[in-house]
């Protein structure tokens, strides 16, 4: 486990984007359940 | 993460949410579930502000680790070869639990490529906190 100080309001607000190019905003991710993010190198 | 699919299964049984973030170009997120079967949340972050935020960035030193030639080696005895880099190969990963009570419950920085985040040590944190809410 690694230490992390972040706003995660800040974080949260940073938008990602699906397959259909459609746009998410993070925190939506962890509003119903508790949220595990993997953060992946590269998709190759 | 060549067992992602598998893994996804698991978070679903402790009532959570998984999601895949690569920095990449979103063309690429289609080849990456034919790659690895992965049926889960997927997403391109290709401003690569996620991984700033969380200091998931690296120099050329975090990608010739011992664990990264390990790997590669690995790859290669069972027939995997290399394919063409999709994202910034100067790029390490990471993982991060959040609750709805917006705490972050975990966090793991990959030290170098191939150091993948310990899933059991996720579903751990993940699992636990579900337990102390209910």
């Amino acid at each position: 486990m690694t230490e992390l100080q972040i706003s995660l309001q800040q974080f949260g607000k940073i938008i990602v984007y699906d397959e259909n190019s459609a746009s998410h905003t993070l925190s939506a991710l962890w509003q119903q359940h508790n949220a595990a993010l993997f953060f992946v190198r590269h998709f190759g | 993460m060549a067992d992602l699919e598998q893994q996804r299964q698991r978070f679903v049984e402790e009532n959570a949410e998984l999601a895949v973030i690569g920095s990449g170009a979103v063309s690429h997120l289609k080849s990456f579930r034919g790659v690895t079967g992965y049926k889960g949340k997927l997403f391109s972050d290709p401003s690569r502000e996620t991984f700033r935020i969380l200091g998931l960035t690296s120099g050329v030193s975090g990608l010739i680790g011992r664990k990264s030639i390990s790997r590669a080696f690995s790859a290669l005895r069972r027939g995997i070869l290399p394919g063409s880099l999709q994202g910034s190969a100067l790029q390490l990963g990471g993982a991060i639990v959040v609750s709805p009570q917006e705490s972050i419950l975990y966090s793991y920085r990959s030290s170098e490529a191939g150091d993948d985040p310990p899933v059991e040590e996720i579903l751990k944190a993940v699992s636990l906190s579900e337990k102390a809410e209910s």
